[in-house]
């Protein structure tokens, strides 16, 4: 079958299957079975043997232990009261910022995502402790939802960062360089993110409750904000100091939260028991999507989906400014329905080479890369912070997308800003390491 | 037309892709394009080395590329190319994998799989900040292995060997986590390690091998001639293979020499041995697992030298 | 009045995989501190990815039907809000239906091979030797159960004719 009609038939099947109602979960796994038997001419059989045994692989996986332990630090803190602590503190820092305390989520997920490697656990994990709060406050529903949205999927752009692990070990690019090269860029878009709220809110304050004037001091506001700082310091100083790995963090984590909990003499049996079954369940939820889509990503690479469509590109031998284009829209319609690391993990073979030969520095394309896989998260039917924000808040997906939607268009603004001024990402890995 | 999917775990420049990309052409020029093979590279079909053996025997997928060693718990015999400091060289290791052939071939047979050709890795050696040439230097390494009988030679050679996964070893050589890792001077220069390190030790650790094997019913399937092409195809790539990780190798370490990484080829002869006598325990506990098959092989090999 | 036993079962049941996979994730937890305060000092437990990714699949598997009595796998309502109430639990019936065949068949498939690990003694080539056939076994578990909670979902549609509503477990159970 011609292979863009086979994107659109798969497309179509996860519409319809998704549509019924299906948990997202065996939505997936339906879809790739019904592509790999409908689409890829597989036998039932075969296609029994190849999804059983993906379906362990995937879940079998030494990476996704950090989703659990960070979902059990998120809801740690969201038992105790370091999150309205963290809110009062944060207070005098924001009530001058048109938008308020909503910048907490962009500040949060972009200082969050210094410690996790993934977007999904920074969603989740920022989540817990502020939709509750925001809502409470009468903010915006729809500006703390897509902020968050927006600003989890900084996970995968600021350091560490899976995606970026594993282009590395595809591309051969120095993994810490792509580290320091997706500082910046992710900086960048918490401004703009900041930025929007901004003007947002001036331009309708009722987007923004008035917050009653604290009498909070700056000085007094750092003691209240003194839990989450020293958990952020204990956290990122295990990673830079090498005393654990990043996949290791979560657990480091956890065992501060616990340490700062016990120290407030806030820890009970019981907080822990709740925390416990509250984290099963949205990890569960979490991991069972991210396996169930390992079986699409590896049914659409029976059908050859992403190399023919790569190679489709490749084929048409675009200008450089027309080829970016062209895998910005390759890469985005792929983010559609596929996971990020299968998307990079199946196209790079055929696009690197492409990219390299029009004569873009592989380490600037690996940034490219994650903000369009970034993108991709929060696009649907099949978007992960979509999927953990639904999960969070009990929005409908069509809201949580609806939401998500002008942090889209900014991201796609910071990747066009990033093609016209590549050096956002050059910058600081050619000044810490020159050559 | 009859098409195959092919799975490996490594990216598109590794030597195993290259060895693999290097079978389909051939398979595609025998066959005159009546077989047409895919390769995904990098995992990216889903399937890890240790998925790949009942991968392939339930024809979930039509051919692989395995790491040998990733099978032991299948069979212990697939280790021997993985035992530390049996082999000294490429063509020690090829005579090894020569002798031990058949017994691979009846393990596949039995599973409804043919083995095609092997692919050798570049030999594996020390990576690290400091050198490592002599027993002193070595103790309390914190360096990473990568199998059980890495880990427990250098654990008894004194070194402080750490497990971690690959996609951990880079951050944790930046932050300086551990200070070496025991693998080929390729993978290292894949991941650049000169970045972080300033050192190779070719202790000539091993030379594993990985396996390229394939579903029994769908090679049955094709005609007599395709058949006969596969397997003369596989025949060549075998060639091409141990040709082609001599000279890899020689690439390497020119990579090597051009960032600064001081290699250190002629270790002193108390520090190999001391290391030989430290894989000792590993070499004896593999020949208990596998009993005759084991011993048979091993007498061969030394009558071979 | 079988119906009812059933679903008092899966509920139990559930229950107990559940616990069970929260005592997985406390194990995670305590492996992972264990292995950072051991490399200090220079040795390991030498299993942590290995056993830590068994740990991660069966906490997910063993999860699922817990979490589905809970109400607190996601889907997407489009279809369901646009439906009038009565029709509800015929759709609901139709979707589980579908998550049943599909896990049912591919429990089939897992089940094939975690009796061969299990008849063959297959195990990991790491340090541990682990038996396969238990992390695998694990799995099959979590995944059976997940299509016996299916089952008695749909007869539960089947003989009330609505959607179960089980409040998202905030609270103690
Ligand atoms: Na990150
Ligand atoms: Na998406």
């Amino acid at each position: 079958m011609d292979i863009v009609l086979t994107a659109v038939a798969v497309m179509t099947l996860i519409f319809v299957v998704l549509g019924l109602g299906v948990w997202v979960f065996s939505g997936l796994a339906i879809v790739a079975l019904l592509s790999l038997v409908l689409i890829g001419d597989v036998s039932f059989h075969r296609a029994g043997a190849i999804l059983s045994r993906i379906i362990f692989s995937a879940g079998n996986s030494w990476e996704l232990s950090a989703i659990p332990l960070f979902i059990l630090m998120g809801e740690l803190i969201f038992r105790s009261d370091i999150s309205d602590r963290l809110f009062k503190g944060l207070e005098p820092w924001t009530k001058k910022l048109p938008g308020g305390i909503l910048h907490t989520n962009v500040f949060g997920c972009a200082l969050f995502a210094a410690v996790s490697g993934s977007s999904a656990a920074t969603t989740a994990t920022v989540g817990k402790i502020t939709t509750t709060e925001l809502k409470k406050r009468g903010y915006n529903r729809s500006l703390s939802i897509g902020s968050l949205a927006g600003a989890g999927s900084l996970g995968l752009l600021i350091p560490p960062s899976l995606v970026m692990i594993v282009y590395g070990i595809q591309s051969e690019v120095s993994i810490s360089k792509l580290f320091m090269a997706g500082i910046l860029p992710g900086i960048l878009i918490a401004l703009l993110y900041s930025g929007y709220l901004i003007i947002r809110a001036l331009m309708n304050p009722s987007l923004c409750p008035p917050e009653n004037v604290s009498q909070i001091s700056k000085l007094k506001s750092i003691v209240l904000l003194l839990p989450v700082i020293s958990l952020i310091v204990i956290v990122m100083g295990a990673i830079y100091t090498g005393i654990a790995t990043p996949s290791e963090a979560a657990a480091v984590g956890v065992f501060a939260t616990l340490l700062i909990l016990l120290k407030e003499r806030q820890l009970s049996f019981a907080m822990i028991q709740e925390a416990l079954i509250a984290t099963l369940l949205s990890s569960t939820m979490v991991c069972s999507i991210l396996i169930t889509a390992a079986l699409l990503s590896t049914a659409m690479g029976f059908l050859h989906l992403p190399s023919e469509l790569a190679r489709y590109i490749a084929n048409l031998h675009l200008s450089p400014a027309w080829l970016l284009f062209a895998l910005a829209i390759f890469y985005i319609v792929l983010g559609l329905f596929l996971d990020g690391i299968s998307i990079t993990v199946m196209s790079l073979p055929i696009t690197l080479p492409i990219v390299v030969q029009a004569g873009f520095d592989p380490l600037w394309f690996g940034v490219f890369l994650v903000i369009l896989i970034e993108l991709g998260q929060i696009t649907p039917p099949v978007g992960f912070n979509l999927f953990v924000l639904q999960g969070l808040t009990g929005e409908k997906i069509g809201q949580v997308a609806k939401a998500a939607f002008p942090f889209f268009i900014l991201m796609c603004t910071a990747a066009l800003i990033l093609c016209l001024i590549p050096n956002i990402a050059l910058w600081l890995p050619n000044l810490l390491s020159p050559n | 037309v009859t098409k195959f999917d092919f799975t490996n775990e490594y990216n598109a420049t590794s030597i195993h892709a290259q060895g693999d990309q290097y079978f389909i052409d051939q398979v595609s020029k025998l066959t005159k394009g009546d077989v047409q093979i895919t390769l995904h590279t990098g995992g990216s079909l889903g399937f890890k080395s240790a998925d790949n053996f009942y991968a392939v025997s339930d024809d979930a997928v039509q051919i692989a590329d395995t790491l040998a060693g990733s099978m032991a718990g299948i069979d212990p015999i697939f280790l021997v190319s993985s035992l530390p400091f049996l082999v000294k060289n490429e063509k020690q290791a090829e005579d090894l994998y020569k002798i031990a052939k058949p017994y691979y071939q009846k393990i596949f047979a039995k599973n409804g799989q043919i083995l095609l050709y092997a692919s050798p890795w570049p030999a594996s050696g020390i990576w690290s900040k400091k050198t490592v040439t002599n027993k002193q230097e070595l103790a309390n390494l914190k360096i990473r292995t990568y199998d059980k009988n890495g880990t427990l030679t250098l654990r008894d050679a004194g070194a402080d060997p750490i497990k971690l996964s690959w996609a951990d070893v880079v951050p944790q050589l930046s932050t300086g986590g551990i200070q070496a890792v025991l693998t080929s001077a390729d993978a290292g220069a894949s991941g650049k390690f000169w970045e972080h390190l300033d050192n190779y030790s070719a202790i000539q650790y091993a030379i594993p091998l990985n396996m390229v094997h394939m579903n029994k019913d769908e090679f049955d399937d094709l005609p007599k001639k395709d058949q006969q092409a596969i397997l003369k195809a596989a025949a060549l790539t075998d060639k091409h293979n141990w040709q082609a990780v001599k000279t890899r190798v020689a690439e390497n370490y020119k990579e090597l020499v051009a960032h600064k990484v001081t290699i250190h080829k002629d270790l002193p002869k108390p520090f190999i041995h001391w290391l030989q006598e430290s894989a000792k325990p590993s070499l004896k506990e593999w020949l208990k697992d596998t009993g005759q098959p084991g011993q048979t092989i091993i007498a061969e090999f030394e009558k071979s030298k | 009045m079988l119906i009812r036993f059933l679903a008092t079962l899966s509920r139990q049941l559930n229950r107990l995989s559940g616990a069970l996979a929260m005592l997985l994730i406390v194990y995670v937890l305590c492996h992972i501190l264990l292995e950072i305060v051991l490399r200090l000092f220079g040795t390991s437990t030498y299993v942590l990815d290995e056993f830590v990714g068994y740990a991660v699949a069966a906490i997910t598997f063993l999860g699922l039907g817990y979490s589905l009595e809970r109400n607190s796998l996601i889907r997407v309502n489009i279809l369901m809000d646009r439906l009038p109430e009565r029709f509800h639990w015929l759709l609901d019936l139709l979707v589980s239906a579908m998550s049943f065949t599909i896990f049912t068949w591919i429990s089939y498939y897992w089940y094939i091979n975690t009796l061969r690990s299990f008849q063959r003694g297959t195990t990991s080539s790491s340090i541990a030797e682990t038996p396969l056939w238990i992390p695998e076994g694990m799995v099959l578990i979590g995944l059976v159960l997940l299509c016996f909670t299916l089952l008695v979902r749909m007869l539960l549609l089947i003989s009330t004719r609505h959607v179960p509503h089980i409040e998202l477990a905030q609270s103690h159970e």
